[in-house]
């Protein structure tokens, strides 16, 4: 499957159960999440377990934050989300928002890949050293917001 | 914890299924090669733990207003 080096999350409101079968890393026991995207013209969104009421993350779509960030799909997650086409796939980010900008991350080695006919995810960690899991979310105006990907320190 | 001897080259096989080669060693580094099922994942442990670590901070905080508008205000034009 070619790079995921497209705009890959709809401008539409969403708002629809999406099913880890595998849980994510830390919980595994967490399969079943709503995906709620409020307002279309931001690249956030929540991700709030149906199972355990206390475990809801903010989400975004990495692309929109970073420029450059690109990744492969691996083979077997392509074939474990039955994915058959790149429409098919949504992809956002697990955001780590702390007291300040400055201070909270966003996670690009491990993103969540989606896929939005199936209603299925997974948290995929990516076997690219240059990816960070903990990628300052930093400022850039003059830029768009945007910025490149992080390479590790 | 179970401990086996092996030499480059040879391998290990877990549950019929799961099989671990020594390619390489070099130094203190030892380049395992491992043949699994699809649905076996294997990651190397320090980062498959610092995800686990990192998921857990993210559901723990409860983000703040003000840093929510901050993060807001970079995509609103």
């Amino acid at each position: 499957m070619a790079s995921l080096d497209v705009q890959s999350n709809s401008g539409q409101s969403f708002k629809h159960e999406i099913r880890f079968e595998k849980g994510l890393p830390g919980f595994p026991d967490l399969s079943a999440f709503i995906l709620e995207q409020s307002d279309p013209s931001l690249p956030f969104a929540t991700l709030q377990s149906l199972e355990d009421t206390n475990i809801s993350f903010l989400i975004g779509d990495p692309f929109a934050f970073f420029r450059e960030y690109e990744f492969d799909l691996p083979p077997d997650v392509e074939a474990e989300l039955e994915i058959k086409d790149i429409q098919e796939v949504m992809v956002w980010a697990i955001i780590t928002l702390r007291g300040s900008l400055a201070e909270s991350t966003m996670n690009l080695k491990a993103p969540l890949v989606m896929n939005k006919v199936r209603m299925c995810g997974k948290q995929v960690i990516l076997d690219d050293s240059r990816l960070s899991l903990r990628q300052q979310i930093l400022i850039n105006p003059e830029d768009g917001g945007k910025q490149d990907a992080g390479i590790e320190p | 914890m179970l401990v086996l001897s092996r030499k480059k080259g040879e391998s290990i096989i877990i549950a019929d299924q799961i099989e671990v080669t020594v390619v390489a060693v070099e130094g203190d580094t030892v380049r395992l090669g491992i043949r699994a099922p699809r649905e076996v994942e294997v990651h190397r442990k320090e980062i498959y733990a610092a995800i686990q670590e990192s998921n857990k901070e993210a559901a723990s905080l409860s983000p703040e207003k003000k840093t929510l508008d901050e993060l807001t205000k970079l995509f609103k034009k």
